[in-house]
C-alpha cells in the first residue's frame, strides 16, 4: 500500500512558524543537516550527551562540543495524528505520522515520518534524513531504514 | 515526617460542562466571540457554596489562591485579582498560579504553605476555567504550546499526541491492549453517569471506546478527557482554626509533588512517568501511609493511557501491570483493588484545567463524610488520594486526605 493510498501524507508546510529565536547556537544545528548531518552536544564538564541539543548543561557547564550522531537507528515510539491544533492544522494535512528515533547511546528525536507502506512499529529499523523544503528550508523527517 | 498539620474545612463545585459561547458585535460593529459564562459566574458557583459549608464570611479568610491555567481561556488578564475582588474577598493578598492541568492541585499546595508557614490562617483555593467558548481545534492549539516550539510543537505534537507516543511504547513493551485501554473511559462514564456534578452523563461500552475515532492513534476520542467550563473551591484552616470551626475538618497528611524532563524525547523510558512515582512516594511517606491504604483515588486521566500509568506510578498495582489492573475491575468499588475516579474523572465529569485538582478534593472530602450520591460511594472511606499532573508529568501533585 502506498503513503497516499494509506492517508498519510507528509507536506510539512515551510511555513509553521518556530516562536522560537534562532540563536547562534541552533543555527549550527541547522547548517549541520544543510551538509546531511544531525549534530548533537557533549558536555566538557560531565560527558553527558544531548540530542535534541543543548547548549548549556545542567550540571553547569557551559563549554559543549557537537558531535555527528549515525542518522540510523530504531523506533522508539510512534503517533497517527488525525486532529491537530489549530496553528499546525492550517498548515500540514491530517492524518500525519509523528515518530520518535531512538539513536545509540538512548538519544532521541522526534520528527514526521515519511516513505511507509504500513503502519509504523515500534522497533522497526529507521533513518532520519534532512530534507529542503519549498521555502529552502531544511526539515528532517524518519523513514524506513 | 509529619508535616504541619492543615484542614480542608469548606468544600464548593460547580456543575462541570459547556456552557459555551455568544457572538455578538463588539463596541466596533464586529462580530465577536465571548464565553456564555465568565470567570466571575464560574468562580461563585463553587466560592459561596465553600465559604457557607465552611460557616464563616469573606472577613474570616486571609488570603486567596487562584488557579487559572491559561489567561486565553479565561479571556482575561489578572485573572487572580477579578475572581478575589468578585467573590468580595478584597483587600487581602490574592495570586493567581499556573502549572497547566495540575494548576487546581497547584492553587491548594500554594494555599496549603500559607498556612504551614504561619503567614495566614484561613486562605481559600479557588480554580476556574472557562473553556468551551473556544474552538476544540484552538483549544488543542492552546494546550499543544506548551509543548517545545523548537523540537515538539513545529511537529504538530499535540497533547494527544505526547500520551499516543506513551500508548504506542506501552503496547508494544508491556502488551498493553486497545481493549485494556478501552476499560478506563468505560468504568470512568459508569460512575460519571451517577455524579451530578458530571458534564457527560452517559454510560459506554468497549465498543463504543475501541470504534471511535482516532485521535491520535493509539488514542481514540474516548480515550481523551473532556473540555469543560468549572469551577471548585476549598476552605483551608490551621488547625487552630480549624478546631474552632464547627464542621468536619478534612485533614492532608500527605503533599507530594514532583517534576520531569520539559522534551518528551528526553525521559528514559515512556511506559511510566517518573515524576508520578516520585511525588506519590514523597505523600506516603509524610503520611506513613502507602498504596494498600488508600479506600479511594482520583487520578489524573486526561487521557487512558494517562489513568493506566498512574494504577502503575502510585502503586495501586505492579509495574506493566495496569491494563490488566484495570480489565480486571482493580478501580471499580466492588472489584478487587481501589475504586479509582469515582467521580468520572477528567473523561466524565470534566476537565476545566484550573479547577481541575481541586475537584478531586471536593470530591474525596464528600466521599470521606459519606454524602456522594449513593451508586458512587464507597463504604468506609478512611484514606483518600489525589493525583493531578500538569503536561505529561512536568507538574504532579499527590495529596493524602484523611479526617
Amino acid at each position: 500500500m502506498s503513503e497516499r493510498e494509506m492517508g498519510f501524507v507528509v507536506e510539512l508546510s515551510s511555513d509553521v512558524k518556530n516562536r522560537q529565536r534562532m540563536t547562534a547556537d541552533f543555527r549550527k544545528f541547522i547548517s549541520g543537516l544543510e551538509e546531511g548531518k544531525f549534530l548533537a552536544t557533549k558536555c566538557g564538564k560531565c560527558g553527558k550527551k544531548f540530542m535534541p541539543p543543548r547548549f548549556t548543561c545542567p550540571c553547569g557547564g557551559t563549554d559543549l562540543e557537537w558531535f555527528e550522531v549515525n542518522p540510523e537507528g530504531t523506533l522508539y515510539t510512534w503517533s497517527i495524528v488525525h486532529f491537530a491544533p489549530e496553528g499546525i492544522a492550517k498548515q500540514t494535512n491530517v492524518p500525519y505520522v509523528l515518530g520518535v528515533i531512538d539513536f545509540e547511546d538512548e538519544l532521541r528525536l522526534a520528527a514526521h515520518m515519511k516513505g511507509l507502506t504500513s503502519k509504523p512499529k515500534v522497533g522497526m529499523k529507521v533513518k532520519i534524513a534532512p530534507q529542503e523544503l519549498e521555502n529552502g528550508n531544511v526539515a528532517y523527517f524518519i523513514k524506513p531504514a | 515526617m509529619a508535616i504541619p498539620k492543615v484542614a480542608i474545612v469548606g468544600i464548593g463545585h460547580s456543575k462541570y460542562g459547556k456552557r459555551g459561547k455568544v457572538i455578538q458585535e463588539d463596541i466596533e460593529g464586529e462580530k465577536a466571540t465571548y464565553p456564555a459564562v465568565t470567570i466571575r459566574e464560574l468562580a461563585h458557583e463553587s466560592y459561596f457554596p465553600a465559604l457557607e459549608h465552611a460557616g464563616i464570611t469573606n472577613d474570616d479568610v486571609d488570603s486567596s489562591v487562584v488557579g487559572i491555567a491559561a489567561e486565553a481561556f479565561a479571556g482575561q488578564g489578572a485573572g487572580a485579582a477579578l475572581v478575589a475582588d468578585e467573590v468580595g474577598i478584597i483587600g487581602k493578598p490574592t495570586m493567581r498560579v499556573e502549572t497547566a492541568c495540575a494548576t487546581g492541585s497547584t492553587a491548594i499546595r500554594t494555599a496549603w504553605a500559607q498556612i504551614a508557614s504561619g503567614q495566614f490562617d484561613v486562605v481559600a483555593a479557588i480554580g476556574v476555567e472557562t473553556m468551551t467558548w473556544l474552538s476544540s481545534s484552538y483549544a488543542t492549539e492552546l494546550m499543544s504550546v506548551a509543548g517545545d516550539h523548537r523540537w515538539e510543537y513545529i511537529y504538530g505534537i499535540s497533547f494527544p499526541t505526547f500520551y499516543s507516543l506513551y500508548a504506542a511504547r506501552k503496547m508494544a513493551v508491556d502488551g498493553l491492549t486497545r481493549e485494556q485501554l478501552s476499560t478506563v473511559p468505560v468504568k470512568s462514564h459508569y460512575y460519571g453517569y451517577y455524579n451530578k456534578n458530571a458534564q457527560l452523563r452517559r454510560q459506554i461500552t468497549i465498543e463504543d471506546a475501541s470504534g471511535s475515532v482516532p485521535i491520535a492513534e493509539p488514542l481514540r476520542l474516548y480515550d481523551c478527557c473532556l473540555i469543560s467550563d468549572g469551577s471548585a473551591t476549598v476552605i483551608m484552616a490551621s488547625e487552630e482554626k480549624a478546631k474552632e470551626m464547627s464542621g468536619e475538618p478534612l485533614w492532608l497528611t500527605g503533599i507530594g509533588t514532583s517534576s520531569d524532563t520539559f522534551r518528551v524525547t528526553d525521559r528514559p523510558n515512556l511506559t511510566n512517568i517518573e515524576g508520578n512515582v516520585r511525588a506519590g512516594q514523597v505523600a506516603y511517606k509524610q503520611s506513613g501511609r502507602t498504596a494498600k491504604d488508600i479506600d479511594v483515588a482520583y487520578v489524573h486521566d486526561c487521557f487512558s493511557i494517562a489513568e493506566i500509568m498512574a494504577y502503575e506510578d502510585l502503586g495501586f498495582c505492579e509495574r506493566g501491570k495496569g491494563g490488566e489492573w484495570s480489565a480486571e475491575r482493580g478501580a471499580y468499588i466492588d472489584g478487587p483493588g481501589i475504586p479509582t475516579n469515582v467521580d468520572g474523572g477528567l473523561k466524565s465529569k470534566g476537565h476545566p484545567l484550573g479547577a481541575t485538582g481541586i475537584g478531586q478534593v471536593v470530591d474525596a472530602y464528600k466521599q470521606i463524610y459519606g454524602t456522594v450520591e449513593k451508586q458512587r460511594q464507597v463504604p468506609d472511606v478512611e484514606v483518600a488520594l489525589t493525583h493531578n499532573v500538569g503536561q505529561h508529568g512536568q507538574f504532579v501533585n499527590v495529596f493524602i486526605l484523611e479526617p
